[in-house]
């Protein structure tokens, strides 16, 4: 119903030629880009993978044969082992804590009424602005202190209070979604509260606890920021151990160690995307 | 447990489920970092405390010191270098898993996250394997290849430094941009494509603009992590190279002058939430769109 | 079976109940309608022990229950969107009930076989509540309602979820379940065919108040204030002036301030001495009727719904006389219209 001598407007008929090449390589420059990111993320652990295999005694690219070799050499060296265990004992601790810690509070910081309650949450959350480094130093000040020393006890309450904020926000999340209506249902099917709250309420938020347990697992297994500072210099974590590995050592082997860590991380993610799945993990 | 006990919980009508947690963050976060603080006005021997020991000095020396500026434009500027690229990098990939199908989307995920779960060390070994020197993977890939004949120096640079912490902070910057741009409404993209604006323009002046909430986030944390990150520059930057962050660690590790590293973790810790907040109020200023007039 | 006195709701300073009185015979089928924000809600949560009133007294069955925990009041409850527990089967959700009382294997197997059967579910027992259309999902929260053989079973917008078509389809169904089980049930709804179909009586509701309570076809033949008259069904309400220029209607209206007047019974196109002038200022067909909206000389819009069997329809800006059909049908009503 235009009018014949009114002009369409610009672009009415279409985009003009130009455009259209303009849009081929702006897009074009975008994929690419997004090519070279997914390069980027994959690539060095997939080097890093390869090399491990290696059957040359120095790290070389393209790898030369195919040996587990490096595995073998990594578990006969007990200082590995040991630091090790040691990560696996501080983690597992830092991990019992901080969900200790957390699932109670994030139930306080989405149900509770009591003013306040903003800054509360704010507080609790707040070691996730700081860097670990700055935690891990503060800690270490404070316990020159009070004389408490650089010890297993020392990195386990570093790592808790570096992963506490991770902890509560996964369950804070999986709580918000909860519908109420299902514990109303529950009580009003003539459940008692304490049933309510195990079979329905918890029942539905385990799934971000075992995911919150298993990120603060990894992080607190690999962590150094925390740990450099906190650690007993005795008992050195895997990832300490790593850092003075990865500056003084040029062996396959630590490229085995390395793929090993890359394997947990896939576990982990296993556990995650099962659990809360991966694309709430975005968030 | 009686009824109340549960009914208190179920409902966390209390504060109290959450006093734990407060007393444990402030007996080992709040103390320390009290500790922290004040160890940056006080004089210090061997661990030491030293009575009535408040002193400036440490403020004054390390603002008059020509050497820590230095060392600060140098956190400042391969923070800034790594956070852009760092952006440059992720916002395409974060607009190909909004536009990609399910099978996509997950690889992407995948690629995203398990970064993320491995530890940083893991991440910038690839990069002294790569970037090292006649064995690294560039240079011998390139001396294979016949191109050149003596390596380059790729480790021990400000490039070395700067793309490790873009590689190793990607998965920061993606995420957020990610849920942005996948939760985006595409009608607005296709009013725009119906009045006649091209493809390209329809991005830079539809998507991009919308996802600024994202874009924000990510660049809050990445600058964050890359300003205060002394891993990197140590690993990958080589013994000379040194930026705040460095300094925190060798002079409290290292040196032992633990009133000196108060005062620049102190001084690392400022500035860094200041730059947080001028990405915060930039943010503001061009998300002004967002704001929810609120209507009395 | 139900017997409310003097209900009185605050949230804040909002007075969302006021004075509410309200008592349910067994085996009756009550509902509660009214608009979004009206109280009707908030009242059946009370009934059900979700929320405690601030002033009056509950009585179920006899028992003073206005201080009980809902988990002890033998309520049956249906939430809007059914509330069922996404982490157990059909099965397990009907049996949760049971099981909290604590009941024997054997009698729960049984009777949640027999309550799945109740609602035709059987084949359905080992899915999961996200793999069950609405109409499924609904039954699914009935038979788990229903198992517990509650006093009074409540429900609050239960059909809300569900497209038109299926909506009155399943409301049938309910009322024939719920009939068939002899339970006494207070539904809560803003749509007032759903109240129509599934009723023994109707409670209107607005501003917190209980407008009318009384039995469907007495609410749409007498209303007692023209918001009834207006929410059920559509309604002509007319002032004093206005109305009077009918002259059958003025004995009706007898000294009362407005008189609603159904679409129905609306009459177009009689002769001009029993009648009033008019103008056709909309037209549509309705299926079997044709609605038009008239304007009269004063700008007084009445809506008629005239039966399309040996009707010449009317176009948009005909010139029409209107009448009313049956004056003893028309209402009188003492408040301002």
């Amino acid at each position: 119903m235009m009018d014949a001598d009114v002009a369409p407007a610009r672009g009415a008929r279409g985009p003009a030629l130009a455009s259209v090449w303009a849009d081929r390589l702006g897009f074009f420059v975008i994929w690419t880009l997004a090519g070279f990111a997914l390069l980027l993320l994959i690539a060095p652990s997939l080097i890093v993978v390869m090399i491990s295999f290696t059957e040359t005694a120095y790290i070389t690219f393209p790898p030369q044969g195919f040996t587990f070799e490096w595995y073998a050499d990594l578990f006969s060296r007990q200082q590995i082992v040991e630091s090790a265990v040691t990560s696996l004992r501080i983690s597992l601790w830092s991990t019992t804590i901080a969900l200790l810690l957390a699932v109670p509070a994030a139930f306080s910081l989405v149900r509770g009424r009591y003013p306040g309650k903003t800054f509360a949450g704010a507080l609790i959350v707040a070691p996730q602005m700081i860097p670990g480094m700055v935690i891990g130093v503060a800690l270490l000040f404070f316990g020159a202190y009070i004389s408490f020393r650089q010890s297993d006890l020392m990195l386990v309450l570093g790592l808790t209070v570096f992963c506490l904020p991770f902890a509560v926000r996964l369950v804070m999340a999986q709580l918000q979604l909860l519908n109420p209506a299902l514990e109303e249902a529950s009580l009003s099917l003539g459940a008692t509260k304490k049933r309510t709250f195990v079979q329905i309420t918890l029942r539905q938020i385990v799934p971000a606890i075992v995911a919150g347990a298993a990120f603060v697992f990894i992080e607190s297994f690999d962590n150094l920021t925390v740990a450099l500072f906190t650690a007993s210099p005795r008992a050195r974590p895997l990832a300490v151990e790593l850092y003075n590995l990865v500056q003084f050592d040029s062996s396959p082997m630590v490229a085995a160690l390395s793929s090993l860590e890359i394997l947990l991380a896939f576990v982990v993610m296993l556990v995650l995307g099962r659990t809360i799945g991966l694309e709430r993990l975005a968030k | 447990m009686t009824e109340a006990f549960w009914t208190r919980f179920r409902d966390g009508r209390g504060v109290w489920p959450a006093v734990p947690a407060f007393v444990f963050l402030a007996i080992f976060f709040i103390a320390p970092m009290g500790v922290l603080f004040s160890f940056g006005f006080t004089e210090i021997e061997r661990g030491q405390v030293q009575e009535n020991g408040f002193t400036l000095r440490y403020l004054t020396d390390t603002l008059s010191d020509d050497l820590f500026w230095w060392v600060w434009w140098k956190s400042f500027y391969i923070g800034t270098l790594s956070t852009l690229l760092c952006f440059l990098l992720a916002y395409p990939l974060a607009y190909l898993y909004s536009e990609s199908g399910r099978r996509m989307r997950l690889l992407i995920l995948v690629l995203t996250i398990s970064p993320l779960l491995t530890s940083a060390i893991v991440r910038t070994y690839a990069w002294l394997v790569i970037l090292g020197g006649r064995r690294g993977v560039i240079n011998s890939t390139l001396i294979e290849l016949g191109l050149i004949e003596r390596p380059f120096r790729m480790l021990n640079t400000d490039f070395a430094v700067i793309i490790g912490m873009t590689q190793v902070h990607l998965p920061f910057m993606v995420l957020p941009l990610i849920t942005v741009l996948a939760a985006r409404d595409r009608n607005m993209e296709a009013a725009s494509l119906g009045m006649g604006a091209s493809r390209l323009s329809t991005f830079f002046r539809i998507v991009v603009p919308l996802s600024m909430p994202g874009i924000v986030a990510g660049l809050t944390i990445v600058f964050a992590l890359s300003y205060t990150n002394f891993i990197i520059p140590q690993l990958l930057g080589g013994g000379g190279f040194t930026t705040l962050a460095v300094q925190v660690y060798e002079q409290i590790v290292v040196i032992l002058d633990w009133s000196k590293g108060a005062m620049l973790a102190l001084l690392l810790l400022g500035s860094c939430f200041v730059f947080i907040l001028m990405i915060g109020l930039a943010g503001n200023r061009v998300m002004r769109w967002s704001v929810k007039e609120t209507v009395e | 079976m139900i017997d409310a006195q003097g209900i009185n709701k605050f949230f804040g300073a909002n007075h969302v109940l006021r004075d509410c009185d309200l008592t349910v015979e067994g085996g009756e089928v009550v509902t509660l309608l009214g608009a979004s924000g009206c109280g009707k809600t908030t009242l059946l949560r009370c009934i059900a022990g979700f929320e405690t009133p601030d002033a009056g007294t509950l009585t179920l069955a006899g028992q003073d229950v206005t201080r009980l925990p809902p988990n002890q009041r033998d309520v049956g409850f249906v939430f809007q969107n059914y509330a069922l527990f996404p982490h157990m089967s059909v099965e397990e959700n009907v049996a949760y009930g049971l099981k909290a009382r604590k009941a024997p294997a054997d009698q729960i197997k049984r009777e949640v076989a027999d309550a799945l059967d109740l609602v035709s579910l059987t084949d359905f027992a080992r899915r999961f509540p996200n793999s069950l259309s609405g109409g499924q999902q609904q039954r699914v929260a009935l038979a788990r309602s229903l198992i517990l053989q509650p006093k009074v079973l409540l429900m609050d917008e239960a059909f809300n979820a569900l497209d038109a078509k299926l909506r009155g389809a399943m409301q049938v169904e309910l009322r024939k379940i719920v009939k068939r089980v002899g339970i006494t049930a207070v539904c809560v709804t803003h749509d007032q065919s759903e109240a129509l179909t599934i009723s023994d009586r109707i409670a209107v509701m607005a501003e917190g108040r209980i407008e009318q309570f009384a039995a469907p076809a007495q609410i749409y033949d007498n209303p007692t204030s023209a918001f009834v008259a207006d929410f059920i069904g559509a309604a002509n309400i007319l002032t004093r002036d206005a109305a009077a220029r009918f002259s059958h209607a003025a004995k009706t209206l007898n000294g009362n301030a407005a008189l609603v007047i159904r679409p129905e019974n609306v009459m177009l196109g009689g002769t001009p001495d029993d009648g009033v002038a008019g103008k056709v200022v909309f037209a549509r067909l309705t299926g079997p009727a044709m609605e038009y909206e008239v304007a009269l000389a004063d700008g007084t819009v009445l809506r008629a719904l005239v039966d399309r069997d040996g009707h010449v329809p009317l176009a948009v800006g005909a010139d029409t006389q209107v009448a009313i059909r049956n004056p003893d049908a028309c209402v009188a009503l003492p408040g301002a219209a």
